[in-house]
Order: structure tokens, then sequence, then C-alpha cells
């Protein structure tokens, strides 16, 4: 599978894929987006099978590139890794039709836990 | 030295910004911040300093402060790299403003309100508008390898009509 990690931190997007490889996903395929119209872009061009994406971010951040890919008909899994994890916000990104929202910092278990269901 | 000043928002006191720290630390760094047992040194001229604004009903900044050995060590640390690796400029912006903006995302999921945190600004130099802005909330010096860490809340002024 696929995996496109979207965080303007290129950091954050190195610990992402590290605690993906520590929650035991280590034999997929990873793609990184710097930002959520790059995201866009990146799910046109590459369909991915699961997007991870951080939530405020430049350019275009990541609940507009959730409405902006289920406007245009994509259906990609989809879950945040944020450091906002605030009920509304979790609601907000429910309603626009997110898997999930991880809040930052993170467990490989939290990780675990939420993508089991996605990736097997 | 670790301290309460101007009336902080509801929820956000010593210790809570305490627990903040420990999880950051442990779950981006694997290892744990302590409070500083001993007031700390002032912090250099060219200290290096993250922040994340907090806009809401509350508004506020979020910044960690910290000498450039510290802010070198804490990135080769969540780089998974040998303590002493140099690292540039870059990548220790990208490091210490991730800690703001996850340091800032816990603090304002206290905060009470619909509120917005800003994206991670990183400067280095004498504490400028950036760093000193609005009257100090709250500050907790921890000490991480022995190396001080300061952890500050400001609050900012509310918004007016004429300031967007």
């Amino acid at each position: 599978m696929k995996i496109l990690v979207t965080d303007d931190s290129r950091v954050m997007r190195q610990i992402v894929i590290r605690t993906l490889r520590q929650a035991g996903y280590d034999g997929h395929d990873v793609i990184e987006a710097e930002n959520g119209r790059e995201a866009l872009e990146k799910v046109a061009s590459d369909a991915p099978d699961l997007v991870l994406s951080d939530w405020n971010m430049p350019e275009m951040t990541g609940i507009e590139c959730l409405r902006a890919l289920r406007a245009s008909g994509s259906a990609v899994p989809f879950g945040f890794v944020t450091s906002e994890g605030s009920d509304e916000m979790r609601a907000v990104a429910a309603k626009d039709g997110a898997l999930f929202l991880i809040a930052k910092p993170f467990t490989p278990e939290a990780f675990d836990e939420v993508l089991k269901p996605v990736l097997g | 030295m670790t301290a309460v000043h101007a009336a902080p928002p509801s929820g956000v006191g010593i210790t809570e910004v305490l627990g903040i720290a420990t999880d950051v630390w442990l779950a981006l760094i694997g290892e744990a911040a302590l409070p500083s047992a001993l007031p700390p040194p002032p912090m250099p001229d060219d200290a290096v300093r993250a922040s994340v604004t907090i806009e809401g009903p509350w508004r506020g900044r979020v910044q960690i402060t910290c000498p450039p050995l510290t802010a070198s060590e804490l990135s080769n640390a969540v780089l998974g790299q040998e303590p002493g690796t140099p690292v540039d400029d870059e990548d220790v912006i990208d490091v210490l403003g991730e800690l703001a903006n996850v340091v800032g995302g816990a603090v304002k999921s206290l905060v009470p309100g619909s509120n917005a945190l800003g994206l991670p600004s990183v400067s280095t130099g004498p504490a400028g508008a950036a760093g000193t802005d609005g009257p100090l909330v709250l500050h907790v010096d921890l000490s991480w390898r022995e190396m001080p860490v300061c952890f500050s809340i400001r609050a900012l002024p509310p918004h007016t009509p004429d300031t967007p």
C-alpha cells in the first residue's frame, strides 16, 4: 500500500514515518507532501491508499485539502496527525470525512490503533 | 525558577505545562526534561526562541527558549542522531518550531473557548518583539541533559476591529 504523509515540517514527516515503522507498518511505500495543495496534487498523480496529514499548514491546510478531495469525488482514506486534538476539531474532521485524528505527541500504539482497520 | 506571573487562562498552570513538557519530551525525544533544581543562568543573547500563538477569546504566545547548543542537541535527539553531530540551521528551526507547535497545541487544548493555533516561528538573537510582547503569564525552567530549556506563556492584547 502507498501512504502519503503531509506536513510542512520535514522533521515531523520523518517522525511520522519513523512511528509508522515502529508501529509495524514498515512494508508500505511512503510518499511525502509539504502542504495540503501538494497533497491534493499527489493524491491525483500517485493514488495513495491512505493520507496522513497535519492540520495547520501554509498554502493549504489539512482540512481544506480534505474538503477539496471530497468535493472532487475522492474517497481516499484520510486521517489527521496534528498538534491540536480538541473535541471541536475532531468533530469537524469527522464531519468532513476524516477517519481519525491522532494528536501530537503520539505513540506507535496510537498509530496502530487507528491504522489497523485501514491497512490491516 | 518556575513561576506564575499575570493570571493564566483557566486550566493552564505550572502543573499542566510541566505535564505537557514531559509528554512532548518523552514522545519526540525519548527522554525526560525535569524542572530545574536551581535557578538557571540567564539565556544568552543568541538564544533560540521558538513560539506559536493561540488566537481566540484568549490570545497568547507559547514559547520555548534555549541556548544554541541545547537547540542543536535537541535537534540531534529528535532526528535520532548522535550527540555532537553538526546540525544545519534549517533543521534546528524545523525541530524547535515543531516542539513549539506541539507544546502550543497541547496548551491550546487547555484554554477554554474556540481557539486557533498559529504557525510556529523561530528566531535567534536577543529577545525582540516576538519574544517579549505581552505580559508574562508563566514560565517553567527545565533541565534536559543538564542544559536549560525555558517554557513561557505570554498574554497578547485582544484584537480590536482595527487590528485584524
